[in-house]
């Protein structure tokens, strides 16, 4: 299964970067691809394809501001975290999202 | 029938007066009696008293009782009822929210609204913090028994006090009536809630037949009674109530006592922080200064003698604080920050925890200031530029000395002319610019003649009222006018110059004639000593201030009449640029970073130098680090600026090379606005420090702090003594102001705290790991170690922000934070994120 996401904090610093590693690695650790997209302080980065967010089974928008170029995700499943959230436990937010598309 | 309700307390902070003024105030709408009784400590008040309802130091929780007795007593009980059981705390809360706006703004420690801390806000005067009992210079309070009139029956006393507080009360009516509303009818109606207290006059009374005590100083103690009460708790409003009851009180006094109140004395016991209205310089020197903490005054000037004196002496001090003598408690503790301009009475231990961090740091910083003093000012490059100071009077000299000062580039000499209907006398001329001479020992001193004129009136100098006196008589222009005045100033000056390299420079010259005049003027007075037989130096240096744009464009004429040239940088902007500095709408139009003075600059040193003068600069912009790259590059031949700017100006000079400095004044000068020039300036500084991201000294794997709050203000200090902050406080209020958002607790027991501000010079990583974990959030689990990332703004290269990203996507990683809790040294630390950053 696939999953994309996307993490974003007010300063873009740091909070943003860990958000993404966490949940990258925990979906390496329970076998899912994970893609996460940061929008901080340098833009936008690891930016997600059009194939990327087509395949995708659910999105993740661990953010603490708006989303850039949210129309992207128009009519997918979407799930929304703190960042905080996201740094903390990305491991039972995967695993909310496994348990809920039932896979 | 009486009626009753029982209730525990509901306001954390006790029963403080803000809270029982508005009890106070439903009392009083009805006739019926009200009654206050606290369980815990057997009080009880007349609730129609704000002063006795405090009386019963009423806390938190404690079980109280109202009763309610006579005409509308139902309708007082429910309305009083509705207070304690909801809108007292709803008001409170409201009342905090007020009181808190305007902690966030800068040069607030966060730790005062994090304490609730009552604090007085006022001009930094002194740099320093103080700490110690508060002595308050105030003639009616501070007053022996000894000097008030013997005590007589207590019946006359007390007819006595009755009668002078019914004469106030009807004065006060009458004014009352006579003035619409605002602040003044305000205070009167303040004062007169004290004065009709009835806990208040009994206090009096009792004291007067219990104590047999005469009513004037019965008045006195039931003062300091209340007083002490309010001190207790932490609430602005309060203070404001000590300082009505001080001034109620002493306005009784003056009634029962006379107005021919002793002449106060002035002495201190202890190390104290004294507080006075203003001081006099006698009363200063008269002061034992070893026994003088800091000093606090209402109203002086930041340039009165006594606060010259203050810095001179490196006492803290603050002023501009309206209503402080009242406002704090003869005795308190109390802290006074002179640098932020902040006095802190009564301080919590957290609030005084972190100030004496605080002086602490203030200690270090001394250390390496004096280190940096006494530095040459050259450049890498082995270029001389003399480093100077702006001073106004000879008490400041050893301090800018000691600031590694190589001569006065400045002495304004309007000190001489203010508060006073005289003009001076050229002897007392001569004892002041003498003493500069012989305590220079051998620096050069350059003597500013008077800049009168402009916005300061001086009472014995008759100047006309201008529509735009800034382009109007001033400077040398009205010396034609005040010949006697500025022929005795030129007197002095070139009798003292005798004992010591004395310079003369003269202030506001926009024509050649003018400065033609000076000269010949200097010639007479040389002339009239000589005939006299006076002991003088026939002949000084003479130069003049570059203010005037036409000056400035006409250097070579005016090399002729002037020996050198000093750039009043204040004014030529102003005037340059049309841009009145005070005016904050359109100040930021005159800057010093705008191509088009950097232009003028570039004629006036190159002219200058073409005809062999040298060129300094005077003004503010001398102090300013980022641009002294553009002044060397300039080739100025002395800068000279307030002392407490010359270790900092010494310790960057060394740093630069002539060369670059060069290319970047030509790339300023070809740009098109101040704000790209500002642009230039900041990447032309990243560029050259190149510095690590992170060295040992922004490690400490034993860090004694106990917060957040202490935390935040290690890592600022820790930047700060690294060299990598022009301000610790914008990079402790950046951080906060990043912890308000959402705390940066990432769990694991790390935190990291982060932020962005101009104030930093480079981006930086801090380290602390703390001796004991430390509560970063309410109720959050502890903290182990804080790692902070701070970034300069504005950010034109991105760089650093990658390794920052890097930085942060390894915290994440339990091995990563594993080494860093374990790792022995600072030196450790820094390695192993210096090589996350590489990316190893």
């Amino acid at each position: 299964m696939t999953i994309v996401g996307i993490t974003a904090c007010p300063t873009g610093i740091a909070h943003t970067y860990m958000a993404a590693e966490r949940l990258e690695k925990a979906g390496k650790k329970m076998g899912l691809r994970v893609k996460v997209e940061t929008q901080g302080a340098m833009g936008i980065e690891n930016e997600l394809t059009a194939e990327d967010i087509r395949e995708a089974a659910a999105v993740i928008f661990a953010v603490g501001i708006p989303v850039q170029k949210k129309e992207r995700f128009e009519g997918k499943k979407i799930y929304e975290v703190g960042v905080q959230e996201a740094i903390k436990s990305a491991e039972s937010i995967l695993l909310r999202i496994q348990n809920e598309l039932g896979s | 029938m009486a009626l009753e309700y029982r209730f525990s307390f509901p306001l954390p902070l006790g029963l403080h007066a803000r809270p029982a003024s508005l009890i106070q105030e439903a009392a009083a709408r009805f006739t019926a009696e009200v009654l206050w009784d606290n369980f815990r400590n057997g009080r009880t008040a007349d609730a129609r008293s704000v002063l006795s309802l405090i009386g019963t130091d009423t806390q938190h929780e404690d079980p109280c009782r109202l009763r309610v007795q006579g005409e509308g007593e139902d309708e007082l009980l429910r309305a009083l009822r509705l207070l304690m059981d909801d809108e007292l705390a709803e008001r409170e809360k409201k009342a905090e929210a007020e009181q808190a706006e305007g902690l966030g703004k800068a040069g607030i420690p966060r730790i005062l609204g994090l304490e609730k801390a009552v604090f007085f806000r006022g001009v930094p005067a002194g740099p320093g913090i103080a700490r110690g009992p508060v002595v308050v210079l105030d003639p009616a309070l501070e007053m022996s028994p000894g000097n008030l009139p013997p005590a007589g029956p207590a019946g006359e006393e007390t007819q006595a006090y009755i009668a002078a507080a019914a004469a106030l009360e009807e004065e006060w009516r009458r004014r009352r009536e006579a003035i619409d509303a605002g602040t003044e009818r305000a205070v009167l109606d303040a004062h007169l809630s004290i004065l009709r207290d009835p806990a208040f006059s009994a206090k009096v009374a009792e004291l007067i037949s219990s104590e047999k005590t005469g009513a004037a100083a019965a008045v006195l103690q039931a003062s300091r009674v209340f007083c002490d009460l309010l001190q207790a708790s932490r609430s602005q409003y309060l203070r404001e109530r000590m300082a009505d009851i001080r001034d109620v009180s002493r306005q009784l006094v003056h009634r029962l006592a006379g107005t021919n109140l002793p002449e106060e004395k002035l002495w201190l016991d202890s190390p104290s922080i004294l507080i006075a209205e203003d001081i006099s310089p006698s009363q200063f020197l008269a002061l034992d200064k070893s026994l003088l903490a800091g000093l606090g005054l209402e109203s002086a000037g930041t340039t009165s003698h006594a606060l010259i004196m203050c810095r001179a002496r490196g006492i803290p001090a603050v002023t501009g604080c309206p209503g402080l003598r009242e406002k704090l408690n003869p005795g308190e503790e109390a802290i006074l920050d002179g640098s932020r301009g902040l006095v802190i009475p009564s301080p919590s231990p957290a609030v005084g925890r972190y100030f004496e961090r605080e002086m602490r740091a203030d200690e270090e910083r001394r250390a390496v200031r004096r280190k940096y003093a006494l530095l040459p000012g050259r450049t890498e490059d082995g270029r001389s530029l003399e480093i100077a100071a702006n001073i106004g009077h000879p008490e400041e000299l050893p301090a800018a000395w000691k600031d590694g000062a190589e001569g006065v580039g400045l002495f304004r000499t309007e000190l001489l002319l203010m508060d006073r209907t005289t003009p001076p006398g050229e002897d007392e001329q001569f004892a002041v610019y003498e003493r500069l001479a012989a305590e220079a020992e051998g620096r050069p001193v350059i003597i500013r003649t008077f800049d009168i004129g402009g916005d300061k009136p001086i009472p014995f100098l008759p100047l006309p009222a201008e529509a735009n006196p800034f382009l109007g008589g001033r400077g040398v222009r009205l010396y034609g006018r005040f010949p006697d005045l500025i022929r005795s100033q030129l007197r002095a000056i070139l009798r003292a110059a005798s004992r010591g390299p004395l310079k003369v420079m003269f202030p506001m010259v926009g024509a050649v004639e003018e400065m033609a005049r000076m000269k010949e003027l200097l010639k007479q007075v040389h002339e009239e000593l000589a005939a006299a037989g006076i002991p003088h130096r026939p002949e000084v240096e003479a130069g003049m201030m570059v203010e005037v744009p036409s000056a400035a464009l006409l250097i070579d004429r005016f090399a002729d009449h002037t020996d050198f040239f000093s750039i009043g940088s204040n004014d030529l902007l102003q005037y340059l640029f049309a841009a009145d500095r005070g005016n904050p709408a359109v100040r930021d139009l005159a800057s010093p970073r705008h191509p088009a003075f950097l232009r003028l600059l570039r004629t006036i040193v190159e002219t200058a130098h073409a005809r062999r003068r040298w060129v300094g600069l005077c003004g503010e912009a001398a102090s300013d680090p980022r641009l002294l790259p553009l002044f060397v590059g300039l080739s100025f031949d002395e800068l000279s600026m307030t002392s407490s700017a010359v270790p900092e100006i010494k310790a960057r000079i060394r740093e630069l090379t002539s060369a670059a400095c060069g290319d970047l004044l030509k790339t300023a000068e070809g740009l098109a606005s101040a704000r790209e020039v500002e642009e230039l300036l900041v990447s032309f500084e990243r560029r050259e420090r190149k510095s690590d991201l992170i060295t040992p000294a922004l490690v400490r794997v034993g860090s004694d702090s106990r917060s957040k709050a202490e935390a935040l203000q290690e890592l600022a200090v820790m930047m700060e003594a690294a060299g990598r902050v022009r301000s610790r406080d914008d990079v402790e209020a950046a951080l906060w102001q990043r912890e308000e958002t959402f705390s940066t607790d990432i769990g694991f027991g790390v935190a990291i705290p982060h932020g962005q501000t101009a104030a930093v010079l480079s981006p930086s990583v801090g380290f602390l790991r703390f001796a004991a974990p430390v509560v970063w959030d309410a109720g959050g689990e502890p903290v182990e170690m804080a790692v902070m990332l701070i970034l300069p703004a504005p950010d034109p290269d991105r760089e650093h922000l990658k390794l920052l990203a890097r930085l942060s996507r390894r915290l994440v990683d339990e091995e990563f934070r594993a080494k860093l809790r374990t790792s022995p040294d600072a030196a450790a630390v820094a390695g192993m994120i210096s090589s996350a950053l590489a990316g190893e």
